[in-house]
């Protein structure tokens, strides 16, 4: 045992050396938390994950640039219409500011119909802040968190007409035109209230026009003219 | 050097070649351990810094949003804690506890998450209930919380292929105590030496002898490191000497900081099957279900314990001398001046508080899970999945889960035994979803949710039978087709030609026929001779239309038997049409996964709510009105009455010839749930739609509570009072006159008060 030890011994100082050499400098070693956790050999771990929804190619602000298309700019400036009041309290129509500080051209549409939630006041709350939350992601240009948040509104109030809205609002701004309308019909089943369906009318009708289908934007344009609203 | 001399005198020459020959054999040596030196250092350079840890994805189920108004009773959220690994305490001391003040308030220090759209803070939150409601929620120093998640439930995890499993740590987030209690056990210069310690080696020694056993080991931290890196148990003089070598080398490149670190998350401390647990972060969660910086001394100590031998010390096997080993770590410590006298006194005295189960070698939801693999492996390759440390959260509902679980077990047992049937030939499957945002909150493939292998609820594709029917119904209800709910429909004997020289001739359940009905009858009460006629009337091809519309994605075989569920769905299947059906024509599809994370919390992927129109809300709205009707007085009435209140649910009996499928779909507000019971042989049950699956799912929603079916009455819609059995208008005050919803437009023979009536009448109406 000793007679071996010995016999390595020699060779052990010679190899330290010899490393010593080799490594001059020390290696930094990346900590556990900045350490890439994908090997050299692999130089874009990440492209190979596929990822349809590219959270890190999100577009440009809709606040920074509005949409193309010339009426439904209004719907596009203002990003989201604020939360709706609870169905209890007999809104009266008015160009009010909303929760946010947005101004809304008509913040806060006359409620009574019977297709508003019959939430509680204080659940309204609840999407409220979800609401301004979202509303303030949107207007950072975080659309995939403002579409997020929203959907977690909806999971609290699922026929609440102006989250769905907001959400079609979102879906236009993330350029995923056939949601928008689709979301936006959603919302249009769940009210009845006339200025929220023009709202929508106006999101399908900027969403059909960039699908190229101009038969049905121009429809859905004229309802949201008949139906007053903006 | 004088004899040297004298040998070199003695024969020059032959010394001079012999010292030729060493210097060349010294030389060659040198170059080839100079060689050895730089390969070692490389294997161990990339063995460090490479990809040494492969992180396994972690599923996490839905975290429980808390909110003012949610109903949720004080119990349900002690469970969900509990679930959490949250500990009762008295005082509210460290994250991770809680205390029920009395029966109405309930405070937590949560433990706080990063979730990728926002972190929610470690804080003490106090939550008020009122009833079965949770009515304030506040945050500690004042102020309302609008809005609180709790951290998500991890539910499984895609191991690496080699099966190691770890929980990183970081040095500056591990308990000082476990430190301190690794170097006073295991190596107690390890911040003086430089890889190996023959002092440390001699002290081991010593100690072992004093003590008769093995009390401290001679081998450092770095040379256990190194160890770990090259599992195996060869114990050859080679590889000590190796090990030895990488130690130095391993000290001479890195810092003393950074080695800690690496071995708190390398070092092996434990096996489950073929899962092996590395490092003390996932050590912690897997014997103790906290994370690390919750456990208390004793605790830390019983991990510092495995570090020396995790089979032996095995605290669920051996759980003697694991408590023997844990106590000689806390010696140590006091030894060392780590910890004081009443401090390790109480550590000692406190039992070993390792959680009986191991947590999840497998997913404690393996039918959930499965379906979250097929719709993960749809985007992502198993390697990514497997490797990268991703974190996918999902839809699962624990309570929800766990209530279908226990229900489908509990009733296929009870009908067993009522029917006298030999015990374990049932088998059942359950899924439940939120038919609003297409999330599936549970799933059970099967009566025994543990068993692995065939998920009944997405693989077994049985006739929907009856099931089927609103299919037909929806497509005569659509605008144009000229059908109210109290069109009147011929019960009577059908035969069809199906294919050259056969005939295809259905009867009722009861096989009678019942003549002249209204839809609305027919429909509720399953009867299969005006459902053909009406089928038949409308045409195949709209009735597969409307199918595909719902979501139906197999292929309808265009033969009029699929007008009474000649068509094979599974479960899931199932829910995804019913979905369609409570979301009024929307289609959403149901998804198990909300998003998926990388190790750097940024989204890779999101599964955003989608919706799809596929009907006219109105139409919809009449055919779930009347769905209702079959829980109310229908096909479903019997079972339906244990809901107390008589919930407003809406669903469809389903079952298939000689009894093989027993089959329930059906909703409220915001839960819908399908159920099947059958048997895997295909064999008669002897059960009908309602004497089996529906059993199981009011079980279901009566633990579930479901807000009712109330949603907003779309445009295009109006009600009339009715004799629902004749079809015809009547005033709202005449005897057996109900309400039910028409397209706008729908004119009605007026009727007149008085006529016939059914003492059924009264229990289903809108007025």
């Amino acid at each position: 045992m000793t007679v071996v030890r010995v016999f390595w011994l020699w060779p052990g100082v010679v190899l330290l050396g010899g490393c010593a050499l080799v490594a001059g400098d020390r290696g930094s070693v990346v900590s556990v938390e900045d350490r890439p956790l994908t090997t050299a050999s692999r130089s874009e771990p990440r492209a190979q994950v596929p990822r349809p929804t590219e959270v890190a190619s999100l577009p440009t602000p809709p606040v920074a640039s509005p949409l193309p298309a010339p009426e439904p700019v209004a719907v596009v400036a203002t990003p989201l219409p604020s939360p709706q009041p609870p169905a209890e309290v007999e809104a009266r129509p008015s160009g009010s500011v909303g929760a946010e500080g947005l101004t809304v051209a008509s913040a806060a549409p006359a409620v009574r119909e019977a297709g508003l939630p019959r939430a509680s006041a204080s659940q309204s709350k609840v999407v409220a802040a979800l609401t301004t939350q979202a509303n303030q992601q949107t207007r950072s240009g975080d659309l995939e968190q403002a579409s997020a948040t929203l959907e977690r509104a909806l999971r609290i109030e699922p026929d609440n007409p102006w989250l769905w809205h907001q959400l079609s609002l979102v879906r236009l701004f993330q350029h995923q035109d056939e949601q928008a309308a689709q979301l936006a019909a959603r919302s249009n089943s769940l009210t009845a209230d006339a200025a929220l369906q023009a709202r929508n009318w106006r999101v399908v009708a900027q969403a059909r026009e960039r699908t190229g289908d101009a038969e049905q934007a121009s429809a859905a344009a004229a309802r949201a003219r008949a139906l007053g609203g903006l | 050097m004088s004899a040297r001399r004298k040998r070199t005198k003695k024969s020059p020459r032959r010394g001079g070649r012999v010292a030729a020959g060493l210097l060349v054999f010294g030389l060659v040596l040198l170059v080839a351990l100079l060689g050895y030196g730089v390969w070692l250092d490389r294997v161990i350079r990339t063995q460090f810094e490479g990809k040494r840890w492969a992180l396994p994805a972690r599923i996490y189920a839905r975290p429980l949003e808390l909110y003012p108004d949610l109903r949720l009773s004080p119990a349900e959220l002690v469970q969900e804690l509990e679930r959490l690994g949250y500990q009762k305490t008295a005082r509210l001391e460290r994250p991770g506890s809680f205390n029920r003040k009395d029966s109405a308030t309930v405070e937590v220090y949560v433990r706080g998450f990063r979730f990728w759209d926002g972190s929610e803070p470690t804080r003490k939150v106090r939550l008020a209930f009122s009833g079965d409601r949770l009515q304030r929620v506040s945050a500690e120093g004042g102020g309302e919380a609008p809005l609180l998640r709790l951290e998500p439930l991890e539910i499984g995890r895609i191991y690496p292929t080699h099966h190691e499993d770890r929980v990183l740590v970081r040095l500056s987030e591990v308990p000082p105590a476990l430190v301190q209690g690794l170097l006073a056990v295991e190596d107690r210069g390890f911040y003086e030496h430089w890889g190996l310690d023959p002092r440390g080696i001699g002290r081991a020694l010593w100690a072992n002898l004093r003590a008769r056993g093995v009390v401290q080991g001679g081998s450092t931290l770095t040379q256990q490191l190194v160890k770990n890196y090259f599992l195996t148990r060869e114990r050859t003089l080679v590889r000590k000497v190796n090990e030895a070598l990488m130690a130095l080398l391993l000290e001479r490149r890195y810092s003393k900081d950074e080695i800690l670190e690496a071995y708190l998350n390398e070092v092996y401390l434990g096996q489950q099957g073929p899962r092996a647990v590395h490092g003390f972060g996932l050590a912690s969660e897997f014997y103790f279900g906290r994370p690390l910086r919750e456990l208390r001394l004793q605790e830390i100590a019983v991990l510092v314990g495995l570090a020396r031998g995790p089979n032996q010390y095995n605290p669920r096997r051996s759980a003697a001398r694991a408590l023997e080993r844990r106590n000689l770590v806390i010696d140590q410590m006091l030894a060392q001046g780590y910890v004081g006298e009443q401090e390790a006194r109480a550590a000692r005295a406190a039992p070993l508080g390792v959680r009986p189960d191991a947590g999840f070698a497998n997913s404690p939801f393996p039918g959930f899970m499965d379906l979250v693999r097929r719709q993960l492996v749809r985007d992502y390759r198993e390697e990514d999945l497997r490797s990268e440390g991703l974190q996918i959260f999902t839809t699962l509902a624990p309570p929800a889960q766990a209530q279908a679980e226990r229900v489908l077990a509990r009733r296929l047992a009870a009908i067993e035994s009522a029917r006298r049937v030999p015990q374990g030939t049932l088998e059942g499957a359950v899924v439940v979803a939120d038919p609003k945002t297409g999330e599936v909150l549970a799933l059970v493939g099967g009566r025994d949710p543990q068993a692995p292998g065939f998920n009944r609820a997405l693989d077994a594709r049985r006739p929907i039978g009856s099931l089927v029917k609103p299919a037909v119904y929806l497509s005569a209800l659509l605008p144009g087709e000229g059908f109210s709910p109290v069109s009147l429909l011929q019960d009577q004997p059908v035969r069809v030609k199906s294919a050259p020289g056969q005939v295809w001739a259905p009867q009722n359940f009861d096989r009678r026929s019942h003549g002249e009905v209204t839809v609305q009858t027919a429909l509720v009460r399953s009867y299969n001779l005006a459902t053909v006629q009406l089928g038949l009337q409308v045409g195949l091809r709209k009735v597969a239309r409307t199918l595909t519309g719902l979501g139906v994605t197999a292929d309808i075989p265009p033969y009029p038997s699929v007008l009474l569920g000649a068509l094979e769905l599974s479960p899931f299947e199932t829910a995804q049409m019913y979905q369609t059906m409570a979301g009024l024509g929307f289609r959403i599809p149901l998804r198990a996964i909300r998003e998926v994370t990388g190790p750097d919390h940024k989204p890779l992927k999101r599964y955003g709510l989608s919706v799809e129109q596929a009907f006219d809300p109105a139409p919809v709205y009449l055919l779930d009105t009347l769905m209702m009707g079959v829980l109310r007085e229908g096909t479903g009435q019997r079972p339906y009455r244990r809901l107390a209140g008589s919930p407003r649910l809406a669903g469809k009996t389903g079952t298939t010839d000689e009894l093989r499928d027993s089959w329930f779909a059906g909703f409220g507000g915001d839960r819908l749930a399908v159920a099947w019971v059958g048997r895997d042989d295909n064999k008669p049950t002897g059960l009908t739609g309602a004497d089996g699956a529906l059993e199981v799912w009011v079980d279901l929603m009566g633990g579930l509570a479901p807000a009712p079916w109330d949603p907003p009455v779309p445009a295009g819609v109006e009600w009339q009072w009715v004799d629902k059995t004749v079809g015809q208008r009547l005033e709202q005050d005449c005897p057996g006159a109900v309400r039910l919803p028409f397209l706008k437009g729908t004119s009605l023979p007026a009727g007149s008060c008085g006529g016939d009536t059914s003492p059924l009448d009264g229990l289903f109406g809108e007025g």
